[in-house]
């Protein structure tokens, strides 16, 4: 009786749902098709100036010049803005790891403001600018900062990704802890031999979760550079190499949890 | 006279005859002997025919007490479940790593979305 009356009221609830439908989304998914989006608007206007910059450097006329400084803005508006839509991204996958700490955030969040701020003024400067010659001196300033933004960015990138290993370690840390405690419970259902294999096959879950922290250190110490010790040349070889010691690290819990696995269904049957 | 009672005094013959009295016995016999061969030749014929008929009945018989008696045999013989497989926190702690194990799984190092935007900074106005 009481199901039957409650039917009218999920039914209007349906009908009001159906209405107005909620779309969620993750921060970070709308604010990486934004920048997707200032991504193709910043290909189109580069390919405008390219054009307007040829017939500039071959004709030299007035006509020619003015439609390259106007198309020259106008790239260089929309690069800053691509850039800072990318900035925003990274901001909102900052936010939503659940791996950083609160304090590692922040840190991360300062760092992503300054070259936000930067990218501000640098398009406040853009804004004022009245000829080509202008346009290559403002220019030159986003180029010689661009070395620390490309380092601020893979630090963010590399932070993430341990933020992400961070997390899963936690729950590895827990599972472990719980793993023990259930192997103490059993301890006296087991045969002295079995439980000699038990103890081996925990020593070695405990010595993969070692080996990830000194992976994760060796990352830590080694794979994100200081700003000022790094030619753009050397970005993606260092992103790369950080991913290639994350995936170490990674791996170390993967096995880990296999022996997990393992130990389980020793632990699940008799001798 | 004597002449005639000569062949009188032939009681040999008589005698003779003797021997000869059994002689309409043996038919008999024999028929009796066939009418028990032939009954036990039926009999057996019978008997035969029973048993084939009740032999598969017989073997079916023995399939259904074979049936009956048959113990189920163990899944993991000599590893069944130990004590704290049921054990909810067992149980709890085996969800839990699965949990881990597909997470790990799923997680990726090597995003190649978040990289940032291949750009090429200088104008290029060599003419300037």
């Amino acid at each position: 009786m009481n199901n039957k009356a409650f039917l009218p009221v999920l039914f209007f609830l349906g009908i009001i749902f159906s209405l107005f439908p909620v779309h969620i989304h993750a921060s970070s998914t709308q604010a990486y098709q934004d920048y997707l989006f200032q991504f193709d608007g910043y290909r189109t206007k580069y390919n405008n100036f390219s054009v307007a910059k040829t017939e500039y450097l071959k004709y030299k006329t007035l006509l020619s010049e003015t439609t390259a400084l106007d198309t020259t803005e106008s790239m260089m508006t929309q690069r800053s803005q691509l850039l800072v839509s990318y900035l925003k991204f990274l901001t909102e996958k900052v936010n939503e790891n659940k791996g950083l700490t609160d304090g590692q955030k922040a840190q991360f969040n300062t760092l992503i403001a300054d070259e936000t701020t930067f990218l501000k003024n640098h398009l406040t400067k853009i804004a004022a600018v009245t000829s080509i010659t202008d346009a290559t001196a403002v220019s030159k300033e986003l180029e010689s900062h661009y070395s620390s933004f490309q380092t601020i960015v893979r630090q963010v990138i590399v932070g993430l990704s341990l933020g992400d290993l961070s997390f899963l370690n936690n729950q590895y840390k827990t599972a472990q802890t719980s793993l023990q405690q259930v192997v103490l419970m059993n301890t006296s259902h087991v045969s002295p031999q079995k439980q000699e294999t038990i103890d081996r096959w925990v020593n070695q879950i405990t010595n993969k979760e070692t080996s990830y922290q000194q992976a994760i250190d060796a990352i830590t110490v080694n794979n994100i550079p200081s700003p000022k010790n790094v030619n753009n040349t050397d970005f993606d070889g260092l992103l790369t190499n950080a991913q290639t010691n994350l995936n170490t690290a990674k791996k170390q819990l993967s096995d880990g949890t296999s022996y997990m696995k393992e130990l389980i269904n020793l632990l699940q049957y008799q001798e | 006279m004597d002449e005639q009672q000569t062949p009188v005094q032939q009681t040999p013959t008589t005698a003779q005859q003797l021997p000869v009295e059994p002689a309409p016995k043996r038919p008999m016999n024999l028929r009796l002997l066939g009418i028990i061969g032939f009954g036990v030749f039926m009999s057996g014929i019978i008997i035969g025919l029973l048993f084939l008929s009740w032999t598969p009945k017989k073997s079916t018989a023995t399939v259904q007490t074979t049936a009956v008696s048959a113990t189920p045999t163990p899944l993991f013989t000599g590893h069944g479940p130990s004590y704290i497989a049921t054990q909810s926190a067992f149980l709890d702690i085996k969800t839990t790593i699965a949990s881990i194990s597909a997470s790990i799984d799923t997680t990726t190092m090597t995003d190649t979305g978040i990289k940032p935007p291949t750009l090429d900074l200088p104008l290029g106005f060599t003419a300037n």
